[in-house]
C-alpha cells in the first residue's frame, strides 16, 4: 500500500493532537492538586478564613488549569481545522 | 536469517509488548503508593504503639485501594494476552500496544497518590486515635476521587484492545498511538495531586476534628477542579478513537 502525503499528514496531525494533550494534561493536574492541598491545610490552621482561602484555591486553579485549555484547543484545532482536506 | 513478516506477527508483537508495558508501569506506581503508607504506618506505631491495631487495619485497607491501580494493569495485561485478538491490521496491533501504554502509565499517579492519602491516614490516627473511624472514611473517600483518572485510562484501554479496527491505513495508527498517549500521560498528574489534596485533608481533620466537613467538602472540590485536565484526555482520546479518519 503506498502511503500518500496527505495520510502521513493526518497521521501526525492524530498522533500530535493525542501527545499534546495527554503531556499538556499533566502540569495543570499536578498543580492543581497542589493548590487544593495546601487550601486545606491552610483551613484546618485558620478555619475563620475558610471562605477566603476556597475562593484562592479556586482562582489559582483556574488559572493553572489555562494551559491546560491551551492543549485541549490546539488538539481540536489538529483533528478538526489544521491540515484537513 | 530471513524471516518472514506477516500481518499476523506483528499483531502477536503488539499483543505480548502490550501486556508488559501494561502491568511493568502500573506497579511501579502502586507498589511505591503501598511502600508510602507502610512507611508512614511504621512511623505512626513508633508514635503511638496503643493504636497499633487501628494503624495496622488502616494501613491494610489504605493499601488495597492503591493496590487498584496495579490490578487495573493486570487486568489489561490479561485482555491483552488471553482475550484480545490475534487476527487483525496492522492498525490493530499499534492500538494493542496503545492500550497497554495508556493503562501502564495511566495507573502511576493514582498508585502514588492513594498512598499518600493512605500515609497520612496512619499519622493521622497516630496522633489522634479516637478519630480513626472518621479519618479512614474521609481517606476512602479522597482515594475513590484519586482513582477517577486510572479509570478513565482503563476505559480508553479496553476500547483500544477490544475494538477491531476494520480499516487499515497509516492516519488509524497514528490516531490509536495518539488516544492512548493522551489519555495515559493525561492521568499522572491529576491522580499524584488529588492524593496530595487528600493527604492535606486528612492532616487538617486530625488536627481538628470538629474541621471535618469543611474539609471534605473543600477536598472534594479541589479533586474536582484538578481532574479538569484528566477529562479533556479523555475527550481528545474518545474523539480520535470514534472520530472520523477518512
Amino acid at each position: 500500500m503506498a502511503v500518500e502525503g496527505q495520510a502521513l499528514v493526518d497521521m501526525a496531525r492524530y498522533l500530535g493532537a493525542g501527545l499534546c494533550m495527554g503531556m499538556g494534561a499533566l502540569g495543570p493536574g499536578l498543580g492543581e492538586g497542589f493548590a487544593a492541598g495546601k487550601a486545606c491545610e491552610g483551613i484546618a490552621r485558620s478555619p475563620e478564613h475558610a471562605a477566603l482561602l476556597t475562593r484562592t484555591m479556586l482562582v489559582g486553579q483556574a488559572v493553572s488549569e489555562s494551559t491546560g485549555i491551551y492543549s485541549l484547543v490546539i488538539s481540536l484545532l489538529l483533528i478538526f481545522v489544521v491540515g484537513a482536506q | 536469517m530471513d524471516v518472514m513478516w506477516e500481518t499476523v506477527n506483528w499483531v502477536l508483537m503488539a499483543k505480548y509488548f502490550g501486556a508488559s508495558l501494561a502491568v511493568s508501569i502500573a506497579a511501579f506506581g502502586s507498589a511505591y503508593g503501598e511502600g508510602y503508607i507502610a512507611y508512614k504506618a511504621s512511623e505512626a506505631i513508633a508514635r503511638q504503639p496503643g493504636a497499633s491495631s487501628d494503624i495496622v487495619r488502616t494501613m491494610l485497607i489504605t493499601q488495597a485501594v492503591a493496590e487498584t491501580a496495579g490490578i487495573f494493569g493486570l487486568l489489561v495485561s490479561i485482555i491483552l494476552l488471553f482475550i484480545a485478538s490475534s487476527q487483525g491490521t496492522l492498525s490493530y496491533a499499534v492500538a494493542l500496544v496503545a492500550a497497554g501504554l495508556c493503562m501502564g502509565v495511566g495507573a502511576v499517579g493514582a498508585g502514588v497518590g492513594s498512598g499518600q492519602a493512605g500515609g497520612a491516614a496512619c499519622e493521622g490516627i497516630a496522633r489522634y486515635p479516637r478519630l480513626s473511624a472518621d479519618i479512614l472514611l474521609t481517606t476512602l473517600v479522597g482515594q475513590a476521587i484519586v482513582q477517577t483518572g486510572c479509570i478513565f485510562a482503563l476505559v480508553i484501554s479496553m476500547l483500544l484492545s477490544l475494538m477491531q479496527q476494520g480499516a487499515d491505513s497509516i492516519v488509524i495508527r497514528g490516531a490509536m498511538l495518539g488516544a492512548g498517549c493522551a489519555m495515559g500521560f493525561g492521568a499522572i498528574g491529576a491522580g499524584i495531586s488529588t492524593g496530595f489534596t487528600a493527604k492535606k485533608a486528612i492532616w487538617g481533620m486530625s488536627r481538628d476534628a470538629d474541621l471535618g466537613g469543611v474539609l471534605t467538602r473543600t477536598m472534594l472540590l479541589g479533586q474536582a477542579v484538578a481532574h479538569a485536565g484528566a477529562i479533556y484526555s479523555l475527550i481528545v482520546a474518545f474523539l480520535l478513537i470514534f472520530g472520523n479518519k477518512a
